[in-house]
């Protein structure tokens, strides 16, 4: 009575087994047939798609979206007073609050290219209203450049920077 | 009898407070923030202006990407981004550019030109502006070019009061400038007051 069912047993095992092989058998004969037409094998390498860099539009769009990110609004009083060569003036840096950006405001003299004056960096929305320069200058009126360098928020890394003209008039 | 010399004086009193008020409105130093003027008679007003200062407010780009590509339809070789500036203030200002940092370096055996003919070696690289909306520019007719590694003033730009203004980036290269590598070209964009 056992033999016989362990037969049993060894015979379902078998099919299953022949099952199994016929199975992958066929399965590894239809994925090395030969294709259909000349005999052309499509590349693994292939990328679906279209090249990259090939459509104008695309790229363009790229490159505005790298553009934006690198705006910067400010704001400055075109023509700074200072009563003296040592007090305050109205320098009114403003970084808006739209910049997403940390500004640095240096100033240079025209011509000789000195620097007269270093902010910080002031946060997203914040003013600077009234500054001592760090240079002291004789009476009179100077030709100088604002340089406004931007800075990511997130990791402190330079932008770039946009300038703006500025006179400061020193009264005594 | 109290009461009879108390209502003889306070007339008196109050009479010469009267007088006291009327001599010191008339005597207000000049300069005084406020002063009576009595009626009947003339007095000076001060008026005080302050000049407010002038606050310029812009928004413009610190860095310009493009890409060059002899395959461009046109003069005109550059894809640019559209550069718009905008200025927020009262006043009209101008965007010149003052200085324009160039490296070549990766790009062995080329050389920069200002200009729109360039060599076999050479690139040339401006602004011009928006004349068709939305439209990277085709030809080289009215390109501010830039020139390499030295101060300049070269006027890209002029902004009405709270206006905005477009332009793109353009250029040409030889047909011996090597491809497929980058170069850097930055421009510093100074804007300053109309006056």
């Amino acid at each position: 009575m056992g033999t016989k069912v362990k037969e049993k047993k060894g015979l379902l095992l078998l099919c299953c087994v022949t099952i199994v092989a016929i199975l992958a058998g066929a399965v590894f004969l239809f994925t090395q047939r030969p294709p259909s037409g000349n005999g052309l094998v499509l590349d693994d390498n292939a990328t679906m798609g279209t090249l990259p860099g090939i459509d104008m539009e695309q790229r363009q769009k790229e490159l505005q979206q790298q553009l934006d990110e690198t705006m910067i609004a400010f704001s400055i009083n075109s023509s700074p007073v200072f009563a003296s060569g040592r007090a305050e003036g109205n320098l009114m840096l403003e970084n808006p609050e739209n910049n997403a950006k940390l500004l640095v405001v240096e100033i240079h003299l025209d011509g000789t290219d000195e620097i007269i004056y270093q902010s910080k960096a002031l946060p997203i929305g914040s003013y600077i209203e009234n500054a001592r320069l760090d240079k002291v200058l004789e009476p009179g009126t100077y030709p100088a450049t604002a340089y406004f360098k931007a800075y990511r928020e997130s990791d402190q890394a330079f932008v770039g920077q946009a300038g703006a003209a500025i006179t400061i008039s020193v009264l005594s | 009898m109290k009461l009879k010399m108390v209502f003889r004086i306070l007339p008196v009193v109050l009479l010469a407070a009267l007088l006291v008020t009327s001599a010191y409105g008339a005597d207000l130093p000049i300069g005084a923030s406020s002063m009576d003027i009595p009626i009947g008679t003339s007095g000076d007003m001060v008026m005080v202006g302050t000049v407010e200062p002038t606050i310029m407010s812009v928004t413009m780009p610190t860095y310009v990407p493009f890409h060059i590509a002899r395959a461009v339809q046109g003069d005109n070789k550059v894809i640019s981004p559209r550069i718009t500036v905008t200025n927020n203030s009262s006043v009209p200002v101008s965007l010149d550019v003052s200085y324009t940092r160039v490296d070549l370096s990766k790009l062995p055996g080329t050389t920069w030109n200002d200009g729109q003919y360039v060599g076999n070696n050479q690139i040339a690289i401006g602004f011009q502006p928006e004349t068709i909306a939305n439209q990277m520019p085709t030809s080289l007719a009215g390109t501010k070019w830039l020139q390499a590694n030295t101060y300049q003033n070269v006027h890209v730009m002029s902004l009405t009061a709270y206006g905005e203004s477009t332009m793109y980036v353009v250029g040409t290269l030889g047909s011996a400038v090597p491809e497929n590598d980058t170069f850097s070209v930055i421009p510093t964009f100074v804007v300053r007051q109309v006056r």
